[in-house]
């Protein structure tokens, strides 16, 4: 079983150095990335995202136009995701 | 039986199933559209419609629309394709082979648009084409409509809910009147909005569910975007009763706000589209795109628990002080206590429930085991997953697991209260009573009590046929017994007389009434025989009871006045005219009428009287049996007789819509015997209690070889080495058409060559003439195993092989050959009803006596007429 530390104070202390390694992506990037992608890959592909919730179904990335764009898992891979305007 | 639940069961897996994530690509959204649509997904909403739709801010399509509405209704099980007919949909030239328009069509959830219809040559209107105009924009009055019916079918707009958006109201001296929603609209385009549409769009207005465009318009024919109509069945979605509604849900939180307190002290907070969970200076945040529901409970091993829900049916479990992630089950919760976390095999609607600890093994399954289904199957007691919720949100049921004893269960899955110690059967929840029968003593009895077990009442002192029996149902589907007439809540049973081990036709109409609550029956009369309800068309009028004396049947076997009543007086209908049988006839305008027949003249051995009346048997005409239509359970059918070979008759009802009805269809058409045999060489095949067709090389019992599975095949015919033979799939509640299959006896390899069958005409020596669910004529080459069409009609008879005689709707009596075609006019006589036909060399012998067929000069061949 994964544990995984979920406290709040642990969450704002790891957010500073995930948010300075979160990469930005362009919106087209984002939208390029093919839906079953594993997480791995994904990272491989567009880098670090700003957030990511603690049972790992959910990533969030910055786009460069300042928008924000959501990838939801299943399994470990890209279930859906979206392009928040 | 046991085939039946267990289909049910997979049928409602499969349809638990039907839907997934059909987003193919990543889709683009507005801010505000963001929760309702990722949420919708989750939830496996999404219908392969959109699968290729990759901005959701674009407008929707009528068909995406519509097969969105579907998945709701499927994943809330208020919808399934029992009652969807090929031969309806058919008739909906754009609708192909997608499964939700069709789901919809049959449900009866759309009806279609510019509908066609065209007379053919002999007379027979049918309806040809309609069109759902699937790619086309839905404007918002249409999405308005749909979005009503869906609430219609989540039991929103029912029962009490009905009258909220009902279309009549009543004015002071009680007369219904249509409610003029149009005028109720305050929109300043509220002329524009179609009348069809005003009624759904002052509800969805009114419930909030969708609202003005700006400046107090609702632009009724303005299209909606994807994101708005997700995000509108998305809020009717979480009208229904889920496990839980999600924690926060309308809650705009601008500003932190409290949703809960849990007794452990820690509150629930929401903050703009997140929950935490708090105590201490401890913030646990919960994104409401994952998370809908959270749990916090204190156990008894001294740790804090939040067992979050999440919008894919898992729980993650967690460690409410320090935030650690413990472990995620695969079931949906909806509750926690010290112990257990109590979870549900689906949120929607009744279900099965199970426990787990806070380790996150699993204590009960939330699922049947084998040995409970057969248990519940060998008991026939009501499984808790169909039993409905009643409309004062709580779910009624008898525990096959716990002798048949009722419980009731909140919408939420929780409170679970035994409120019978007795083996309970047929629940019914009416007007804020339950109605039931029990086992064992007083076995068929009807009861009633409160919805908390309180006041029971033994209403039936014999078998009761039950509050909502056939004579007691309201003719527009209401299932409400209940007679409103004068603001009377009554409610009507019959009980029977035994006695000595006989049961009488003589039967006593009991009235129900209450005074604070508790029940009373009233005696209308101790002798009711035949009994009709005669609904008023509307509010201001009264709805009657006819019914027929038993008690001189009983006796000496002669004929009754008719009597009716409304609950409150019992009064003869006409004193100068007896009766032996009456049977209501629904005119297509809408009337009621009765046919009547008597007294018997034994001399003549025909009635001295049959025709047509009116309510108060006044005549109205000479009754004409092809000419009538009538409306048996609520279904138009013509009435049909048939013609056996050996003369005698047998009648059946043919529904004019082949969309009507299944049972009714399999059960008064299907007269075709299950034990058909083939005598010659040495085959014999049958089907007997093993649910197949076999052959034999003896007869009179040899080893069996099964052919075919099929738990209702008839009609065998031998063509060759190949058998064919008609299965009306018994026990497959979604089907009403039957599969002709052949079956190559030499190899065993075995085809379905139509499934369009209604029922079988009769065989030649090259063919099957069949009637398709059409009701149009088919002819099966087996030589080829093609179909074609052949002479048209819609009444068909079968008089025997291989000729077939039948009058076409208006003059004639015809001779079909062999191939179904029209080969001969026996008879323009209207006079003449049937006819059989013996051709020469026949041995069929017809007992000229009975019915009084006369002999008809017809070449070689014999010819009988009947008037």
């Amino acid at each position: 079983m994964k544990r995984k530390i979920f406290a709040a104070l642990l969450i704002a202390a790891l957010a500073a150095p995930s948010a300075a390694l979160a990469a930005t992506v362009s919106e087209g990037e984002f939208a390029a990335l093919p839906l079953g992608t594993s997480k791995s890959d994904v990272h491989a592909s567009l880098g670090n995202p700003e957030t990511a919730s603690v049972n790992g179904v959910k990533e969030v990335y910055r786009l460069t136009d300042g928008g924000r764009a959501v990838l939801m898992y299943s399994g470990g891979h890209t279930y859906f995701g979206f392009i928040v305007h | 039986m046991k085939k039946k639940i267990i289909g049910i069961i997979l049928c409602a897996a499969m349809l638990a199933t039907a839907t997934s994530a059909f987003a193919r690509e990543i889709v683009h959204v507005s801010d505000w559209a963001y929760n309702d649509v990722s949420v919708f997904t989750s939830e496996d909403l999404i219908t392969e419609g959109l699968a290729d739709v990759s901005d959701y801010r674009q407008n929707i399509t009528r068909g995406q629309f519509i097969e969105l509405m579907c998945s709701v209704l499927i994943k809330t099980i208020q919808i399934n394709k029992n009652y969807v007919h090929p031969a309806w949909y058919n008739y909906f030239e754009d609708i192909g082979d997608n499964y939700y328009y069709q789901l919809a069509i049959g449900n009866h959830l759309v009806n279609g648009e510019t509908l066609e219809s065209e007379t053919n040559e002999y007379g027979v209107t049918t309806v040809t084409r309609a069109r759902l105009r699937p790619d086309e924009p839905i404007t918002r009055q249409d999405a308005a409509v749909l979005a009503l019916e869906t609430l219609g079918r989540l039991d929103f707009t029912r029962e009490e809910n009905y009258t909220v958006y009902s279309t009549t109201e009543f004015d002071a001296d009680g007369r219904g009147l249509e409610i003029p929603y149009k005028s109720k609209l305050t929109y300043d385009d509220a002329d524009s909005v179609a009348d069809y549409a005003a009624r759904a769009v002052y509800a969805l207005s009114d419930l909030g569910l969708m609202q003005g465009m700006g400046k107090n318009n609702f632009e009724p024919l303005g299209n909606i975007t994807v994101e708005q109509a997700i995000s509108l069945l998305y809020r009717i979605y979480r009208i229904y009763p889920h496990a839980a509604y999600p924690d926060g849900t309308g809650i705009t939180a601008d500003t932190e706000k409290t949703i809960k307190t849990y007794e452990n002290g820690y509150t629930e907070t929401k903050l703009g589209e997140t929950l935490y969970l708090k105590k201490d200076g401890v913030s646990i945040p919960f994104d409401t795109d994952i998370y809908s529901n959270i749990y916090c409970s204190t156990a008894s091993d001294g740790n804090v628990y939040a067992a979050a829900q999440t919008y894919s049916d898992t729980t993650d479990i967690f460690n409410a002080v320090t935030g650690e992630l413990l472990v995620t089950i695969p079931v949906y919760t909806y509750k926690t206590d010290a112990d257990y976390i109590y979870v549900k095999a689906a949120k929607s609607g009744a279900t099965t429930f199970g426990l787990y600890d806070y380790s996150g093994k699993e204590i009960l399954p939330a699922k049947y085991s084998m040995s409970e289904i057969d248990y519940m199957i060998k008991n026939g007691f009501k499984e808790p997953e169909y039993s409905r919720r009643a409309p004062d949100g709580w779910i009624y049921y008898a525990d096959w697991s716990d002798g048949g004893h009722m419980y009731r269960v909140d919408s939420n899955g929780e409170n679970k209260q035994k409120i019978s110690d007795e083996d309970c059967y047929d629940i019914s929840y009416y007007n804020g009573r339950l109605y039931y029968h029990i086992r064992g003593k007083d076995e068929g009895c009807l009861f009633t009590m409160l919805p908390d077990g309180s006041d029971v009442t033994k209403l039936s002192d014999g078998f009761c046929y039950g509050i909502l029996g056939d004579f007691l149902t309201y003719e527009d589907g209401s299932p409400l017994s209940a007679d409103y007439t004068q603001n009377k809540p009554y409610m009507f049973f019959l009980d029977s007389i035994e006695k000595d081990g006989v049961t009488y036709s003589q039967r006593l109409l009991y009235r129900l009434t209450y005074e604070n609550g508790k029940a009373h029956k009233e005696l209308v009369t101790d002798d009711c025989g035949s009994l009709y309800r005669v609904a008023a068309k509307d509010k201001s009028e009264k709805s009657w009871l006819y019914f027929t004396s038993a008690k001189t049947r009983v006796d000496d076997t002669s004929e009754s006045y008719l009597y009716r009543t409304d609950g409150d007086v019992v009064e003869c209908v006409n004193d100068k005219v007896k009766i032996k049988y009456f049977s209501p006839i629904t005119t297509t305008d809408g009337r009621t009428l009765f046919h009547i027949e008597g007294p018997y003249n034994d001399e003549t051995e025909s009635y001295e009287y049959d025709y047509v009346a009116d309510l108060d048997l006044n005549y109205i005409e000479e009754y004409d049996d092809e000419k009538w239509e009538y409306i048996v359970d609520g279904i138009k059918v013509k009435h049909v007789s048939t013609l056996n070979e050996d003369g005698s008759q047998s009648f059946s009802y043919v529904p004019i819509d082949p969309s009507d009805n299944a049972e009714f269809y399999k059960g008064k058409i299907s007269g075709a015997s299950k034990d058909d045999a083939l005598s010659d060489d040495k085959y014999s095949v049958y089907d007997d209690n093993d649910s197949g067709m076999f052959y034999t090389s003896d007869p009179e019992g040899g080893e069996r070889h099964k052919l075919l599975d099929g738990a209702d095949i008839s009609d065998i015919q031998r063509f060759g080495n190949k058998l064919y033979c008609l299965d009306y799939h018994y026990g497959d509640t979604s089907r009403i058409d039957g599969t002709i299959y052949s079956v190559d006896m030499d190899t065993g390899e075995t085809k379905a060559i139509c499934d369009d069958v209604y029922s079988i005409i009769y065989t030649t020596d090259n063919a099957i003439l069949y009637t398709g669910t059409d009701l149009n004529r088919r002819r099966l080459d087996v030589n080829t195993d093609t179909v074609s069409e052949v002479y048209p009609n819609s009444n068909k008879n079968r008089y025997g092989k291989p000729i077939e005689f039948w009058r076409n709707g208006s003059t004639n009596l015809t001779k079909l050959d062999e191939d179904g075609n029209m080969s001969d006019i026996l008879t323009d006589d209207v006079n003449v009803n049937y006819m059989i036909y013996v051709p020469n060399g026949s041995n069929t012998e017809v007992d000229i006596n009975r019915y009084g067929w006369e002999p008809v000069s017809y070449g070689d061949d014999r010819l009988y007429r009947l008037g």
